[in-house]
């Protein structure tokens, strides 16, 4: 009911030229492969569905690595020191998205109308939706311009969207977003065995420009997210460290070294593993921790989705 | 070479600075408070140095902004190479480094010229036909001391001979604080850019030609400073674009940032008293070096 009262002269608005009239068939085409294989029972009539159903499946587990169970430990206090106090958190297993959402994935959504149509966003940001516009005041990603992303970066993570955007996409599309724990479990790969090796980096304990893009690498801007093999954790997910920021769901709480609340001018989000412009190799690793205010919308944090590794057809 | 030393076999040393008379043996000259090192040092190199002043109302983020250009200069980003000259040249950069690792500010540069910490670095752009040396100063400068001289010409007289001197400068100015409405980063900027001015005492249709890097700090809490920066200084620097526009014949505008998130430790300090403590979780460095780049090449 809500679908198209929202600024309908927006780009992307009554914009869903191309899309498959048929809802399913539509699911597949903007890439909500999460929907289909976690609700896609609704469906179970469609002519089409296993074979639709099985395509979900297979572009999953093309795009998705299982992290195993284990647990990570996180600073509490903004000085992360030897003997500074931790908490420690136990993780499920998860799918975690081998990349980030990239501006072509992300453009299905803004194609799909998702910026105009309410229900989909939580009702508490309504009234900073009208705010999440491009460069020239359409509907998307702030560095966007005409509701279009630049096509020579199609395959670079979208960024200039916030953790509201962020985590919007990632339930349109059937997944979420990692919380902090299990975005640090995934770069710093903590199984619980004998042995409790913890990585500093996805590929072990050193920093080295040549696996990621942070200042050091020299690149000045976002690479492709396919980019950087050689950094890949040990189940090939990508650029955990560098490239952008990646948000999570979690809040952003620390305190400082006497134990007084750290706070933002807003919510703080947390993000981790550091971006193309991380100038200190110390600050894109897999357990430096640090927030964002909410709705900031900055050229160098994406995200990644993950989705529940139980719900992964069922 | 003759400003370094007074006279054939003249034990006394002139100041690069203020051009007083010192003997060989001083720390510090004992007109300006600047420091003989860098005499010293241009002695040996056999060479005057060219002096690049970073101006900027108190807590604007000088000492941040030239700790990081320091650092990146002397990492060979954008293919430039920087060669710190004498131990002293690194403690800025050493400071801000270690301050901004520790997710602290660096403590406010004091007031006193002879605490200022001085820079004095051989630069060039790697390659190409523009790959000559530079041989460049640059103090950090205490905000309070330049509004000081700025309301009272000849306060500081090392302020005074600096900007007499500087081959060119940069003026920081805090685009967050602009973008918020407040006008005193227009007011400082224009009290700065008019006190240059007066240094110069060009003629009425003259104009200034020392180049001035104008750079919006703090420029990520107003993204839009950062997508057209001219624009944002005519709508929101209005006063100062104007002084520009009328009396300085080479002026560009920048925008940088180097804080990637800023958030605030609250409560109480031992005396009861309520704070907020501005911490800098993480550094993302942003418009640092262009400013830079644009000014030497005009030097």
């Amino acid at each position: 009911m809500l679908r198209g009262f929202w600024r309908q002269d927006s780009p992307g608005g009554g914009g869903r030229a191309g899309i498959d009239e048929d809802p399913l068939r539509a699911h597949m085409q903007l890439e909500r492969f999460g929907v289909i294989v976690t609700r896609g029972e609704k469906w179970r009539a469609h002519q089409d569905y296993e074979t639709i159903f099985q395509s979900a499946l297979d572009a999953i587990d093309q795009r998705f690595s299982l992290v195993p169970e284990g647990f990570v430990s996180m600073p509490t206090t903004i000085v992360d020191e030897p003997g500074c106090p931790e908490v420690d958190y136990e993780t499920e297993p998860f799918l975690l998205a081998r990349t980030c959402v990239t501006n072509a994935q992300y453009q299905k959504f803004v194609d799909s109308g998702a910026y105009e149509d309410l229900e989909i966003w939580p009702e508490s940001i309504w009234p900073h939706l009208i705010g999440f516009q491009d460069l020239t005041g359409k509907a998307g990603p702030r560095f966007w311009r005409g509701g279009r992303h630049d096509p020579s970066r199609s395959d670079h993570p979208v960024v200039g969207i916030c953790s509201y955007e962020a985590a919007t996409y990632a339930a349109w599309a059937g997944f979420r977003l990692p919380t902090e724990a299990e975005w640090q479990m995934a770069a710093s790969w903590r199984i619980r065995t004998s042995a409790h090796v913890f990585r500093r980096y996805p590929w072990g304990d050193s920093h080295d420009p040549r696996r990621c893009n942070t200042w050091a690498s020299g690149k000045g801007g976002t690479v492709p997210v396919g980019a950087h093999t050689e950094g890949a954790a040990p189940n090939g997910v990508l650029q955990l460290i560098g490239n952008v920021w990646e948000w999570t769901s979690s809040d952003f709480e620390v305190t400082d070294e006497k134990g007084r609340p750290v706070v933002g001018d807003m919510l703080l989000k947390s993000i981790r593993g550091g971006a193309f412009d991380t100038y200190f190799s110390c600050q894109a690793t897999s357990h430096f921790r640090t927030g964002l205010a909410c709705l900031a919308r900055p050229h160098n944090v994406g995200f990644r989705c993950v989705l529940d590794a139980g719900r992964r057809g069922n | 070479m003759g400003w370094m030393q007074a006279e054939p076999n003249d034990p006394q040393l002139r100041c690069m600075i203020c051009d007083a008379l010192n003997t060989v043996d001083v720390v510090v000259c004992s007109e300006c408070s600047a420091p003989m090192a860098l005499v010293h040092d241009s002695v040996t190199q056999g060479r005057a140095p060219q002096i690049v002043s970073v101006l900027g109302d108190s807590n604007v983020g000088k000492t941040v902004y030239l700790g990081f250009l320091l650092d990146m200069l002397s990492q060979r980003a954008n293919e430039f190479e920087a060669i710190p000259k004498g131990a002293y040249s690194v403690d800025m950069q050493q400071n801000v480094v270690a301050s901004m690792t520790q997710r602290t500010f660096p403590a406010k540069t004091a007031m006193e010229p002879d605490r200022w910490h001085w820079a004095y670095y051989q630069a060039r752009k790697a390659g190409g036909r523009r790959s000559k040396w530079y041989d460049l100063v640059m103090p950090d400068l205490a905000g309070e001391s330049l509004a000081a001289e700025i309301a009272n010409p000849a306060t500081y007289k090392v302020i005074r001979s600096l900007l007499g001197k500087s081959a060119g400068s940069m003026l920081l100015v805090d685009a967050a604080l602009a973008a918020n409405g407040a006008t005193r980063p227009d007011f400082f900027a224009l009290k700065m850019m008019s006190y240059i001015d007066s240094l110069f005492q060009t003629k009425r249709d003259a104009k200034v030609q020392t180049p001035i890097a104008i750079v919006l700090c703090k420029a990520d809490h107003c993204p839009e400073s950062f997508d057209d920066t001219r624009r944002f200084v005519q709508g929101s620097l209005n006063r100062l674009w104007n002084l520009c526009e009328s009396r300085f014949a080479t002026v560009e505008y920048f925008a940088c940032s180097s804080v990637g998130s800023l958030a605030y430790a609250t409560g109480a300090d031992d005396d009861g008293l309520e704070f907020a403590r501005p911490i800098p979780l993480h550094t993302s460095l942003q418009g640092i070096l262009e400013p830079f780049e644009w000014l030497i090449s005009r030097i």
